[in-house]
């Protein structure tokens, strides 16, 4: 497909125009001063020169507070009036997220294959299949990056539906999906073609950014030592010495996709069943009514996390459920992280 | 797209008591004449299936279905130990529940044809046995030997005691029962149900066995099985997980690559055995 040229001075004018058909969420500063993804009111909220969010844009597919459906009636629980029921408030606008790291969107790809799998989550997919994504590539990898090694990173060959190069002055605009030329088509006027020389400088800005990485991990290889099972145990109780319990690596990854169900009662005959975020790292995340616990050793807890994100999904549908975004490297009170873990295992 | 969280309403239409813990609960559509789902027909089910089952206010758990599909009455029996179990066995007739399912694999009841049938049984652990159990007597030529080993703490722990007199009087049924303890009363076996082991003669290559039962029990009559003879292919049991979702998305009943509510929850040996030491 044919690439395009948008002029940095023409973002603003782009994004105001989108702003008015479809709801924009965008990377803003937050009241704290960190750079996260929020709806727009205004196009000067949106801040292009940034690393990454501190949270990657899945709450917006995947809230972390939920209601999946409501009861309410005289008498509910116990004799219905004809037609109560259940209410389900599932609504959604078209969307655009501007701005999305690649290695961000690669975890909504995860999702969109996780979540399609035996039977289709309809509240993930009602929000995702209403979203266009517009990518901007990474010409600066931070510290802790590692999308290179993930696959995932610092610019896609394809699954989105635009991404956009920074060359400077411009934009170096690639699409990647039927979505993605419509809106292109749509609002041609924003857009040139880009010319060969761009093409060229497209490529050696990718090539320069591949060669800024530090951290590197062979995620194959770490696979197979797993799968061999030539990893010591003692490196798992070593890092169930650190592990908190906390949950903060779960809620940071753009791939944990586990949650909870609860029923929360908000009056006399009426209440609503939610769904939250959970943590495979919790006690009682495989805690049974009786009190049984298949993984109530917390060695057992951060082992299957390690097992579930670099063996088992690769085998179940050819991903691995980690992106490289490196956020967990920040996030861990006991400096557990994926990239140490891996160096630990490629010893 | 289908709403896959969203149960569809029904009410208790019957409630049994079994021991002092648990209650047999029939149920029933609260309006119309059969519950839909997926399929958009009656529910029908495969004997070692799931139900979500809702207590709204309370919160949804999963559970077996204790009834055979032969059969017209849909049941689940269940043990009070938690939070939903415990509101389960407050409602009264005619009282609301949601469901949802029915969901897992079941028990493989087209490669058991003609095969001596081996259950083993614990407590509660015989609930989804008896789902397979009724369907094999209500199928009775098609199958050879019926033994049933079911074990409790006490007599008074049994569940279905009025059947397990009925499949006693079976000349076509061997059942052997068995009590951790018994009281002044009990004249049969005490002991472990793997103690029934040695009162039975079992032929491994026409039999296939299924075990259900508490996490501690099952390890050791697997391992009883495979001394009998019988190959890790035709060994069956029920893996006990929470499964909150029941379609493969919360993530909580995961062991190995495997997730308890898709792939199982009935397993065979052969496929627990390379699912780590997890189970």
């Amino acid at each position: 497909m044919r690439d395009w040229i948008l002029y940095k001075e023409h973002t603003f004018p782009l994004i105001r125009r989108l702003n008015k058909h479809f709801e924009i969420i965008a990377p803003v500063e937050g009241k704290g001063g960190d750079i996260v993804f929020d709806p727009i009111t205004s196009e000067h909220d949106v801040v292009l020169d940034f690393t990454n969010t501190i949270m990657p844009p899945k709450r917006f597919f995947f809230p972390q507070f939920e209601t999946l459906f409501s009861w309410k009636g005289k008498e509910f629980t116990l004799a219905p009036p004809r037609g109560a029921g259940l209410t389900v408030p599932l609504k959604t606008k078209r969307r655009i997220i501007f701005g999305i790291r690649p290695c961000d969107f690669s975890g909504i790809l995860f999702l969109d294959g996780y979540y399609a799998l035996a039977y289709e989550d309809n509240y993930y997919f009602t929000r995702r299949n209403n979203t266009l994504f517009i990518l901007l590539g990474c010409n600066e990898p931070q510290e802790h990056c590692f999308c290179l090694s993930a696959g995932t990173g610092p610019f896609l060959k394809r699954g989105f539906d635009i991404q956009l190069t920074d060359l400077k002055d411009r934009y170096y605009v690639q699409i990647g999906s039927r979505k993605g030329k419509e809106l292109i088509e749509r609002y041609d006027y924003f857009f040139r073609p880009a010319s060969r020389e761009e093409k060229e400088e497209n490529i050696q800005t990718v090539r320069e950014a591949e060669r800024k990485f530090k951290e590197e991990v062979d995620f194959d290889l770490v696979a197979k030592k797993m799968e061999n099972e030539e990893v010591p145990e003692s490196l798992w109780q070593e890092l169930a010495v650190r592990c908190q319990n906390c949950g903060g690596c779960s809620y940071v990854c753009p791939t944990c996709f586990c949650f909870n169900l609860i029923d929360r009662v908000t009056g006399k005959e009426e209440g609503k069943r939610m769904r939250t975020w959970d943590s495979c790292t919790f006690s009682g995340y495989t805690r049974m009514a009786g009190g049984y616990n298949p993984r109530e050793e917390k060695k057992d807890r951060v082992k299957r996390r390690f097992y579930h994100k670099l063996v088992y999904e690769p085998q179940q549908f050819g991903m691995h459920g980690c992106v490289g975004c490196g956020r967990c490297v920040t996030t861990c009170l006991g400096n557990i992280n994926m990239p140490r873990v891996m160096h630990e295992i490629m010893k | 797209m289908k709403n896959i969280y969203l149960p569809q309403l029904g009410k208790i239409k019957r409630v049994q008591k079994e021991t002092s813990d648990v209650k047999t609960f029939t149920l029933a559509p609260l309006r119309g004449a059969g519950f839909t789902f997926f399929l958009k027909e009656k529910i029908k089910f495969i004997p070692g299936q799931f139900l979500e089952i809702s207590v709204f206010g309370t919160g949804e758990a999963p559970f077996s279905i204790s009834s055979s599909p032969t059969q017209k009455d849909l049941q689940i029996s269940i043990k009070d130990v938690g939070s939903v179990t415990s509101a389960l066995h407050n409602l009264r007739k005619g009282q609301v529940i949601g469901l949802r399912g029915p969901f897992g694999n079941g028990f493989p009841i087209k490669d058991i044809r003609g095969y001596d049938i081996l259950f083993v049984g614990g407590g509660i652990g015989l609930a989804p046995l008896r789902s397979l159990i009724n369907y094999i007597l209500d199928k009775r030529k098609n199958f050879e030997r019926i033994i049933i080993l079911y074990g409790a703490k006490n007599p008074e722990e049994l569940v279905f005691k009025d059947e397990l007199k009925g499949w006693e009087r079976r000349k076509d049924v061997e059942l052997l029962v068995t009590v951790d303890e018994g009281d002044g009363k009990w004249k049969r076996n005490v002991g472990v149900v793997t103690t029934l082991f040695e009162k039975i003669k079992v032929n491994p290559k026409k039999a296939f066995a299924f075990v259900c039962g508490p996490p501690v029990m099952i390890p050791f009559v697997i391992e009883g099985l495979v001394k009998i003879g019988l190959k890790d292919e035709r060994i069956f049991a029920n893996l006990e997980r929470y499964m909150k979702c029941g379609v493969g998305k919360c993530g909580h009943c995961n062991i190995g690559p495997k997730y308890t509510c898709l792939d199982g929850p009935v397993f065979s040996y052969k496929e627990i055995k390379g699912l780590s030491k997890e189970f």
